[in-house]
């Protein structure tokens, strides 16, 4: 009783009232005339046409009625639960995941839509009604009941979120609510759990989207550009689309392509007049409902000359020839004595190649090692086997085995590398033993632990590419940075993020990394202690651009379930609301003697 | 006297007679036809002298041309038993009310004019049965003992005709001309309440006492009505649709019992309690051949 007073103003103060009308009624009753007549036998023929209930009758409705006017009374007030459940308290779930912001035919987003549904949901409430609004975005951190009005305001401030990673909460499952809605078109967070109201407002939009922008030298010539461009058709028809690169206005590559049902094309494209910088990639399709995969951006990096030390014991070498030919390359031959002899100041060097040549200091230029034997200032265990004829897998994840293919790769004898977290492993044995690294910081080193005349790898057909990456790696700056909206995670000495439109990017550290927060695709700059790092921000994903992947059933078959029962009132309101009609009622019953 | 009839309006009534239709069955010497043969002025029928007849009635002039003693007879004028009896029940009101006032005023004219004629006049008040009584009286000297009795009649009971009528009139009352003066409001019917006067051959003169609050009721909204007999309660919501039904239904009642008492061939005479009652009673009466 208590908690209902407290808890719900409204209706203690339509109690008060109610209470108050009936006093005053009582006091304001017309007094009834008791009139003395010589006989009731006319009037008895003319009201014979209506005749009043039984006295008997009197007596059980008056009974009835106050039995009514106690049970809803009660119920008013103590508000008994139905199921267990609190009837007071509604639980409503919006997905605000990446796919609700594709457009439905009406033209609004799906987001508007299920936002639009909510908010009729909340205003159908009534005001005692206590509501927990959860997203799936976890934009709300902490989700409790809250009334109608706060809901509101919460509901205001909730937007589309970027992560692929919808999820609703899995403590939503035990809250105690007696009506659960969830409103969602089914794309990220899949089904709706057990227990809940689904609305949904999935509809069948055509998409094209981009799910991967990047760029590459061109094997075997360096000075040119490749742009690789995929685009996905998520629809089900067939889209003809316009893919354009445009650095600027007048520089732009575009194609027209078709794009079947549900199918996913590459296309490359030569990028090589485009001047290292920012790229925009663009898809455009007459019907295409969700914009936000639309556009993607890439860097291209400066490619300059490169200079590289040959370190090794003889000039004969088919590793010298081949870098000799290579376009960007200007290589010079050292002898280790040489080579020792130079002082750092003296280092004239983009980079150095060390073939079977065992170094006892630690370079300070970006480095390749072929034949690593245990070099004291490496921090990583080097031990080695004896084996003949070893097999090796590559981590095709990393940049400088991209496009080239080590299957026939065979080792006679090799150095293992121990696992550590300072090096990333590129070859490894099928037995699991690393036999090539690739040390990562400011001054890069890729270490290999077998000579070239140890293994074929000299015969390959992609050895020239796996030296033309492995230099782009060592000299060519730090990778474009490509991530997806949200938290964007970044080294911990970057001091100043900018957009590319100079606006400054707040920033956060923690455990030893830097943080910032964007919804927006577009190329940002970091500044870190070594220079600055490009971050270019997409959402380049598969699942981002499956926006029909949902089993849900369309919108509009499930638009009646927006209003619930009993007219969007809590039980306890339409209780204390009967009561109210049914103390009327008495009262009009006694005073027309209708009743006892 | 003067508290129910004015001297003016006795002096009117002091010139009128009353009518039978049919001849009465008094035993005593009246102003009234009756079937019996004996002293009168109106000339009935000759018979054969026989020893013992009053020789002053032979008609001397048929024994010269005959020679044989006829003897002529003369329809005998004998009073008539009036029976004035006054419906005292709880609906007439209490003793202030016009109702019985007029009620009390009808019966003193009716018992004035039947004293005046020589008849024997009976007043019986009655309810559920006869509450009292006045013999019958001849002269118009028993007026003062009308008027006593009609002073002191106060309103009781239920209005139950058929018991009054079985009860006063089965103890072998003489024919004779009964009113009965009553508002006529009971549940019983006309043709039952009035069976045993039909058994008996009575004259029966109907005076209808209509009170204008009963013909059209001032009442309005949330009533409770009590009926004055029953005590019986009845909620109303009264309005003008029921007002209008109120009065629709009681004006064919009242014609309802205006036929019945034609029907039998009896006088009614209704009076209303609001109009000037010398006037139309004495209206009333002679327009119904009662007064002459």
């Amino acid at each position: 009783m208590m908690n209902f007073f407290t808890s719900s103003p409204l209706f203690s103060l339509l109690l008060v009232g109610l209470i108050g009308t009936v006093i005053l009624l009582y006091l304001l009753r017309p007094p009834v005339l008791n009139r003395l007549i010589s006989s009731n036998l006319i009037w008895k023929r003319v009201i014979g046409s209506s005749p009043l209930i039984s006295e008997r009758w009197q007596w059980w409705l008056s009974l009835l009625l106050a039995l009514l006017i106690t049970i809803f009374l009660l119920s008013s007030a103590l508000r008994p639960s139905v199921d267990g459940q609190a009837d007071d308290r509604t639980l409503i779930i919006l997905d605000n995941s990446p796919s609700m912001e594709a457009l439905t035919q009406s033209g609004l987003s799906r987001y508007s839509v299920a936002k639009d549904s909510v908010m009729k949901l909340l205003a159908s409430l009534s005001k005692d009604v206590q509501v927990m609004l959860v997203d799936t975005q976890r934009q709300i951190t902490t989700p409790s009941f809250s009334s109608v009005p706060e809901a509101f305001q919460i509901l205001e401030q909730l937007k589309i979120g970027t992560s692929l990673e919808a999820l609703v909460p899995s403590q939503v499952a035990t809250v105690d609510a007696s009506k659960k809605f969830i409103f969602t078109d089914g794309v990220l967070i899949g089904s709706a759990p057990e227990g809940f109201t689904l609305v949904s407002v999935f509809q069948l939009a055509p998409n094209v989207g981009i799910t991967r922008l990047s760029f590459a030298t061109v094997p075997g010539d360096t000075q040119r550009r490749q742009a690789f461009v995929e685009v996905v058709n998520a629809g089900g028809d067939s889209q003809l689309v316009e893919i354009e690169l445009a650095q600027s206005q007048s520089l732009n590559l575009t194609r027209r392509v078709d794009v079947g049902p549900y199918e996913k094309v590459t296309h490359i494209f030569d990028a090589t007049k485009f001047d290292s910088g920012p790229v925009k990639a663009a898809v455009f399709s007459s019907t295409d409902r969700f914009k936000a995969d639309d556009t993607a951006f890439g860097y291209i990096t400066e490619k300059k000359q490169v200079r590289v030390g040959f370190v090794a014991n003889t000039q004969e070498s088919k590793l010298l020839t081949l870098l000799s030919l290579m376009p960007r390359v200007s290589v010079n031959a050292l002898t280790p004595a040489e080579y020792d002899a130079l002082k750092p100041a003296e280092m004239s060097f983009d980079a150095l190649v060390f073939d079977g040549v065992p170094a006892e200091r630690k370079p300070i230029v970006p480095s390749i090692f072929f034949g690593v034997d245990s070099p004291t200032w490496l921090d990583i265990t080097v031990t080695p086997i004896r084996s003949s004829q070893l097999a090796v897998k590559k981590n095709t994840a990393h940049p400088i085995l991209r496009n080239i293919s080590m299957s026939d790769l065979l080792l006679e004898t090799a150095f293992v590398f121990g696992a550590s977290d300072l090096a990333d492993t590129l070859l490894e044995a099928e037995s699991g033993e690393i036999v090539a690294v690739a040390v990562p910081g400011s001054v890069k080193n890729i270490l290999l632990g077998f000579d070239l005349d140890k293994s074929n790898l000299t015969f390959l057909a992609d050895f020239p590419i796996l030296l033309s990456n492995s230099i782009a790696w060592l000299v060519d700056g730090a990778p474009i940075l490509s991530v997806n909206p949200g938290v964007v995670k970044l080294p911990g000495d970057v001091t100043k993020v900018y957009r590319i439109d100079g606006v400054d990017i707040p920033l956060w550290f923690a455990d030893g990394k830097a943080y910032f927060h964007t919804q927006e695709t577009g190329l940002y700059t970091a500044f870190t202690s070594n220079g600055p790092l490009r971050v270019s921000v997409s959402q380049l994903d598969r699942r981002f651009s499956d926006i029909n992947a949902s089993k849900l059933p369309t919108l509009g078959s499930s638009q009646d379930i927006v209003n619930p029962g009993l007219r969007g009132y809590s039980f306890a309101f339409l209780a204390g609301a009967l009561t109210l009609i049914l103390l009327m009622l008495d009262w009009y019953l006694y005073h027309r003697r209708i009743t006892q | 006297m003067s508290t129910l009839l004015s001297k003016e309006f006795l002096r009117r009534l002091d010139g009128i007679s009353l009518l039978l239709r049919r001849p009465v069955a008094g035993h005593l010497r009246g102003q009234h036809r009756s079937r019996r043969t004996g002293f009168g002025m109106i000339f009935a029928d000759y018979r054969p002298y026989s020893s013992g007849d009053d020789t002053r009635n032979l008609d001397w002039a048929t024994y010269m041309r005959l020679d044989r003693l006829v003897l002529r007879m003369f329809e005998e004028e004998a009073d008539t038993p009036i029976y004035i009896l006054i419906d005292n029940s709880a609906s007439m009101g209490g003793a202030e009310s016009e109702k019985l006032k007029v009620a009390k005023k009808f019966a003193a004219v009716l018992a004035y004019v039947g004293l005046l004629n020589h008849d024997r006049v009976s007043l019986i008040s009655f309810s559920d049965g006869v509450l009292k009584e006045m013999p019958g009286r001849r002269g118009k000297n028993q007026m003062w003992r009308a008027i006593h009795f009609l002073d002191s009649l106060k309103n009781e009971g239920r209005t139950n005709l058929a018991n009054t009528f079985r009860r006063f009139f089965g103890t072998g009352r003489t024919r004779g001309l009964v009113f009965v003066i009553s508002d006529f409001l009971f549940e019983q019917t006309l043709e039952d309440s009035f069976r045993p006067l039909t058994q008996h051959g009575h004259d029966v003169f109907a005076g209808h006492i209509i009170d204008p609050e009963e013909e059209s009721p001032s009442l309005n909204g949330q009533v409770v009505l009590v009926d004055s007999e029953t005590r019986e309660s009845l909620n109303a919501q009264v309005t003008e649709t029921m007002l209008a039904n109120y009065r629709a239904e009681f004006n064919k009642y009242r014609t309802k019992t205006e036929q019945f008492f034609k029907h039998a061939g009896w006088n009614y005479v209704p009076i209303r309690t609001d109009g000037n009652f010398e006037a139309s009673v004495l209206a009333a009466l002679k327009g119904e051949g009662i007064f002459r």
